[in-house]
C-alpha cells in the first residue's frame, strides 16, 4: 500500500538529515505502529506520508521516494491537496474547529463542493457512527464541538477524518492527551477502523502498540532499526537496541 | 527561647530607606502614580468638557426664544420657502448651461483655455516680456530722433521681439493640457498645438489673436442660434421665466419684514444686556462695604432701562402681513408647478449633467411642496409668545441641520451636518481600508513567505509614521485632481455621486483616512489571526483543503470578532482625525447627499473655530458640545472594541 523506499529527509535544505535511508512497506488494511524515543523522527516520517512537511519551507526529501498505491507522492502529476484527501491525519492534541459538531464532520465534504443537505446528513451520521460517537452526540449536532470531553473531541477528529473517505489514516499519538478510559475507547475504535482503512499510528505506549497494531517499526535517531510483525518485534526482537527500548532500559 | 539569642539578627531588614521608603516601595509608587495620573487626567478632561458645555443648552434656548419673540422665526418661515424655490430655478439654469455647453461642443471652453495657456506662458517668459516692453518704450520718442538712431531702436525692438518669440516657443512646447485647469480634459490632444501657437501669438501681440477671436465669435453665434431656435432651449427659457416671475415680489416682502425683525431683535438684545448689567450692579451694591459705594452703585443701576420691549406691538406688522404672506407663497408655488410641467423631456437632452439636474428638479419639486405645506402652516399659526422649551433646544442641537455662526441674523448650532461629514468620511475610509488591511493581514500571516513578511509588515506599519498634515497636503495637491480627473469617466456614472464635481470631497478625505486606518486595522487583525491556533490550519489542510479555503472557512471565522474589533478601533482612530478632514474635505457646512460631496467635520470645525471665539459665549459652548459628542463617539467605539476583545479572551 505505502512503499517507503530509501527515504532521507531534511528540515534544513539537506544540511542535516532528520531521517536516514528509511525503507519500509506498509500493508493495506493493517495497523502499523511507529515507536521509538522522543525526537527520533516518527512524526516526521508520518508527516512525510501526506506531505504535511510541505508547510516547512526549508524541508525536503533528500533521497529515495514514497509511493502510495504505486504512485510517487512527489511526482509531477500528484497534487498535495488530492493526496491529503486520500491520506487523512489525526493529531496528538485533539483539534476540532470552533464550529458545531455537524459542521466539523461536514467540513471536509463541504470544501470538496458537496452542498446537498441529505448527502451531508448521511455522511455525517455514517462517520460519527464509524467513530463510535453517534449515540453520544446525535441530539446535539448543532452544539459547539468545543463543549465535548477530550476523548469525544478526539473521536470527533477521527470522524472528521473518515468523513472524506481516505484510504489511509495517520495518527500521531492520538491518545497522549486522553485518560485511560477514553484511550481504551479510541483503541477499540482503531481496531474497528482497521477493516476499512490502512492505519499508521505513532505511539509512546508499548502496550498500545502491542494491543492495536499488526506491524511495528522501531526508530532510533532517524534510522529504522527494526520492522516486523508486532508479536515478533515485542517477543524476540532481533536488535539489541530494540530490546533495550522495549524493556524500558532507555528512552 | 531560653537558649542564647543570636547577636546578629539574620532576618534584619537590609535595605536602606529614603523618606521611610525602600527601593521596592519607590518603584511601586512610581508606577502606581503614573497610572493614577492617567486616570485623573481622563477625569479632568471629562469634567472640563462637561463644565464648559453645561451652560450651552440654557443659553441656546434663550437665544432661540429671542429669535421667536423678535419675529425672525416668522420671517424665516417665508425665507425658507423662497430658498427652496430658488434652488429649483437655479437648477433650471444649470440644465440649460450644461446642455448648451454640450451642444456647442469642445470649442465652448476654447477661450478659457486660451487664457489659461497664455497666463502660464506669460509667467514663464516674464523676463523676455519685460525686455520687449522696455525696448518698445522708445518707440514713442522715435520721431524726434535722427535716421540712424531710429534704425538702432528698430533693431533693438526687433531683437527683443525675436528673443521673446524664441523663448515663448520653447516654453510653450513644454506646456501640456494637464497643466491647465479641469476644462481641458475633454480636449483631443491634436488641439494642443493650436493653443500653444495661439498663446505664443497672444503673448507677443499683447492681445487675443485673431484665430481665437474667430473661434469665440463662432461659439457666440452658435450659442445665440441654439438659444433662439432649438425647442429645448426655448422651452427651458420659458420655464425659467415662469418660475422667476413671482420671486421678486416675495423677496421684497421678506426684505421689508426682515427690517422689522432686526429692529425688534436689537431692542431685545439691548434690554437683555442692560438687565444683566443692572443685576450685577445690584449684586455688587448688596455686598458693598461703605454706604457711599452702595449709593453710587444704586444710582448707576437706576440709569439702566429695564423696561422690557413690547414685543406684541413691535410684531404687529408681521401679524398683519399673514394673509399677504400666504397669498404670495401660493403664487410662488403655483408658478413653480407650472414651470416644472413646462420643462423638456429628458430624452430631448444630450448632456449627462443636464439630465441629472433635470432629475434633481423632479425630486426637488416634491420636497418644495412639502416645505411649502409645513412652513406655510407654521407661519399661519406663528405666535411670538410661545415658550421655547429646553427639549427643543436639545433636539435643535443634536438633530439640527444648520450650523450657522457669526451671523448678523441668527446663529444656529445643529451638529448633524458636521456629524455626517465626520462619519461619512470615516465610513468611506473603513470601507476602503478593510479589504486592504484584512486582506493584507491574511496574506502576511498565512500565505506569504518569511521574506515577504519581513518587507510588507514594516512598510504597512510605516504608513503610521506619515504626519497627517503631509497626507492632507498630498490630498489637496495630487489626489484631489486625480480623483476628479478619473471621476469624470462616463463608465463610472452609474455609481451614485459620480461624476465627481470637485476636488475637495468626502471621497478624497476618505481615501487618505483609509490610508491612516490601514496600519491600525492591519496590525490588530494580524494579531487576531496570530491568535488562531496553528492546529486549526493543520487540521484543515490535512483534510485536503487549500490554503485559501483554510483561511476563509476556518481561520477567519474563528477570529472574526477580533477582526471586527480591529475594524472598530481603526474607525475610532480616524473619526478623531483632524488635519485631513479639515484641509481635504472642502469645508462646506451642509448635509452631504452623496460621498462625493464636500463636507465639514466635527474635528475640523473645532480646530477651525475654537481659536477665534469669545470665551464663555454661546458659540464657545456649542464647540464644547461638539467636542463632547466627538469624545463620546470615540469612547463608545473603543469601549465596544474592548468588550469584543475581552469576550474573545474569555472564550479561550
Ligand atoms: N518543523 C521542524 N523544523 C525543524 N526541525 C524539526 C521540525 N520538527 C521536528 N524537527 C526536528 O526533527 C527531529 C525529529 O522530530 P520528530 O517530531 O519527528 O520526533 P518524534 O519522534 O515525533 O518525537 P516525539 O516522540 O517527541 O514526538 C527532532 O530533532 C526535531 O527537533
Ligand atoms: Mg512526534
Amino acid at each position: 500500500m505505502i512503499e517507503i523506499d530509501d527515504v532521507s529527509f531534511s528540515y534544513d535544505r539537506g544540511k542535516t538529515n532528520t531521517l536516514k535511508n528509511i525503507s519500509l512497506d506498509i500493508l493495506e488494511k493493517q495497523v502499523t505502529s511507529f515507536i521509538g524515543p522522543s525526537g527520533c523522527g516518527k512524526s516526521t516520517l508520518l508527516r512525510c506520508l501526506n506531505r504535511m512537511n510541505d508547510l516547512v519551507d526549508t524541508s525536503c526529501i533528500t533521497n529515495g521516494e514514497i509511493r502510495i498505491m504505486g504512485h510517487d507522492i512527489h511526482g509531477k502529476d500528484v497534487d498535495a491537496i488530492e493526496l491529503r484527501k486520500q491520506v487523512g491525519m489525526v493529531f496528538q492534541k485533539y483539534n476540532p474547529f470552533p464550529k458545531s459538531i455537524y459542521d466539523n464532520v461536514a467540513y471536509g465534504l463541504r470544501i470538496q463542493g458537496i452542498k446537498k443537505k441529505d448527502q451531508l446528513d448521511q455522511a455525517v451520521e455514517k462517520s460519527l457512527r464509524g467513530a463510535a460517537l453517534w449515540d453520544e452526540v446525535k441530539d446535539r449536532l448543532k452544539d459547539s464541538a468545543l463543549g465535548l470531553s477530550g476523548g469525544q473531541q478526539q473521536r470527533l477528529c477521527i470522524a472528521r477524518t473518515i468523513a472524506v473517505q481516505p484510504r489511509v489514516i495517520l495518527m500521531d499519538e492520538p491518545c497522549s492527551a486522553l485518560d485511560p478510559i477514553a484511550t481504551a475507547k479510541v483503541e477499540e475504535l482503531i481496531t474497528e477502523l482497521r477493516q476499512e482503512f490502512t492505519i499508521v499510528i505513532v505511539t509512546h505506549s508499548m502496550q498500545q502498540a502491542s494491543r492495536v497494531s499488526d506491524h511495528t517499526a522501531f526508530f532510533y535517531l532517524g534510522e529504522l532499526i527494526e520492522y516486523g510483525p508486532t508479536d515478533r518485534v515485542f517477543q524476540n526482537p532481533e536488535q539489541k537496541r530494540t530490546e533495550d527500548y522495549i524493556s524500558g532500559r532507555f528512552g | 527561647m531560653s537558649e542564647k539569642t543570636m547577636k546578629e539578627n539574620p532576618m534584619r531588614r537590609k535595605k536602606s530607606r529614603f523618606f521611610g521608603l525602600n527601593k521596592q516601595d519607590i518603584i511601586k509608587y512610581y508606577f502606581g502614580g503614573n497610572a493614577a495620573a492617567a486616570i485623573i487626567a481622563l477625569v479632568l478632561i471629562c469634567w472640563f468638557l462637561l463644565s464648559q458645555a453645561f451652560f450651552f443648552f440654557p443659553n441656546y434656548r434663550n437665544s432661540l426664544q429671542l429669535y421667536r419673540e423678535s419675529g425672525q422665526e416668522y420671517v424665516d418661515f417665508s425665507d425658507d420657502r423662497l430658498q427652496a424655490q430658488v434652488k429649483i430655478s437655479s437648477l433650471m439654469s444649470q440644465v440649460s448651461g450644461y446642455e448648451l455647453r454640450e451642444r456647442i461642443g469642445v470649442d465652448a471652453d476654447s477661450y478659457a483655455i486660451y487664457v489659461n495657456f497664455r497666463g502660464l506662458l506669460a509667467k514663464k517668459v516674464k523676463f523676455e516680456l519685460k525686455d520687449y516692453a522696455r525696448a518698445r518704450e522708445k518707440e514713442g520718442i522715435m520721431e524726434f530722433l535722427g535716421e540712424e538712431e531710429q534704425n538702432q531702436i528698430r533693431q533693438s525692438i526687433e531683437a527683443a521681439k525675436q528673443s521673446l518669440e524664441n523663448a515663448a516657443k520653447t516654453a510653450a512646447a513644454a506646456i501640456e493640457f494637464s497643466d491647465i485647469e479641469d476644462k481641458s480634459l475633454q480636449y483631443a490632444p491634436e488641439k494642443l498645438e493650436f493653443f500653444r501657437q495661439a498663446a505664443v501669438e497672444g503673448v507677443i501681440l499683447g492681445e487675443t489673436p485673431e484665430s481665437v477671436k474667430a473661434i469665440q465669435a463662432a461659439v457666440d453665434t452658435k450659442k445665440q442660434k441654439l438659444l433662439g431656435e432649438l425647442p429645448v432651449f426655448v422651452k427651458l427659457a420659458e420655464a425659467q421665466d415662469v418660475i422667476q416671475a413671482p420671486q421678486a415680489a416675495f423677496r421684497d416682502f421678506i426684505t421689508q419684514q426682515r427690517k422689522y425683525a432686526l429692529e425688534t431683535k436689537a431692542r431685545g438684545v439691548a434690554f437683555k444686556s442692560a438687565a444683566e448689567e443692572k443685576a450685577s450692579l445690584d449684586e455688587r451694591a448688596k455686598s458693598a462695604t461703605s454706604e457711599e459705594e452702595k449709593k453710587r452703585l444704586a444710582i448707576k443701576s437706576v440709569r439702566y432701562l429695564t423696561q422690557e420691549p413690547d414685543y406684541a406691538k413691535l410684531n404687529a406688522p408681521l401679524y398683519e402681513s399673514k394673509a399677504q404672506q400666504a397669498a404670495l407663497a401660493v403664487d410662488l408655488l403655483v408658478a413653480t408647478e407650472k414651470s416644472v410641467s413646462m420643462l423638456p423631456d429628458p430624452s430631448e437632452l444630450t448632456s449627462v449633467g443636464a439630465k441629472k439636474r433635470l432629475g434633481d428638479i423632479k425630486k426637488g419639486f416634491e420636497e418644495v411642496e412639502e416645505i411649502f405645506a409645513d412652513k406655510g402652516n407654521e407661519a399661519s399659526t406663528w405666535d411670538h409668545t410661545k415658550h421655547y422649551s429646553m427639549s427643543e433646544a436639545v433636539v435643535g442641537f443634536f438633530f439640527g441641520t444648520k450650523w450657522v455662526t457669526n451671523s448678523s441674523w441668527q446663529d444656529f448650532y445643529g451638529v448633524v451636518p458636521l456629524f455626517l461629514g465626520s462619519f461619512g468620511a470615516a465610513l468611506v475610509a473603513v470601507i476602503l481600508a478593510v479589504p486592504f488591511a484584512v486582506g493584507g493581514a491574511i496574506y502576511v500571516n498565512r500565505l506569504s513567505s518569511p521574506m515577504e513578511q519581513q518587507v510588507i509588515k514594516p512598510v504597512i506599519e510605516f504608513i503610521q509614521a506619515i504626519p497627517s498634515v503631509v497626507l492632507a497636503f498630498f490630498g489637496v495637491i495630487v489626489l484631489g485632481s486625480f480623483l476628479f480627473k478619473y471621476g469624470q469617466n462616463p463608465a463610472l456614472a452609474w455609481i451614485p455621486g459620480f461624476p465627481i464635481e470637485g476636488k475637495l470631497t468626502m471621497l478624497n478625505a476618505g481615501v487618505l483616512l483609509a490610508l491612516m486606518a490601514v496600519p491600525t486595522i492591519f496590525t490588530l487583525a494580524e494579531d487576531a489571526l496570530n491568535n488562531v491556533p496553528k492546529s486549526y490550519q493543520e487540521a484543515s489542510l490535512a483534510l485536503g483543503a487549500t490554503k485559501l479555503q483554510t483561511v476563509l472557512k476556518v481561520i477567519l471565522p474563528s477570529c472574526f470578532s477580533g477582526v471586527i474589533a480591529a475594524v472598530l478601533l481603526g474607525f475610532g482612530r480616524i473619526v478623531g482625525e483632524t488635519m485631513v478632514v479639515l484641509l481635504v474635505m472642502g469645508g462646506r457646512i451642509a448635509i452631504p447627499t452623496s460621498f462625493t460631496d464636500p463636507a465639514h467635520s466635527m474635528t475640523g470645525i473645532l480646530a477651525q473655530e475654537i481659536g477665534e471665539v469669545d470665551k464663555g459665549s454661546l458659540h464657545w459652548g456649542a464647540l464644547f458640545m461638539v467636542g463632547l459628542v466627538l469624545f463620546t463617539v470615540s469612547l463608545s467605539l473603543n469601549w465596544l472594541a474592548q468588550t469584543i476583545l475581552r469576550r474573545l479572551a474569555k472564550h479561550k
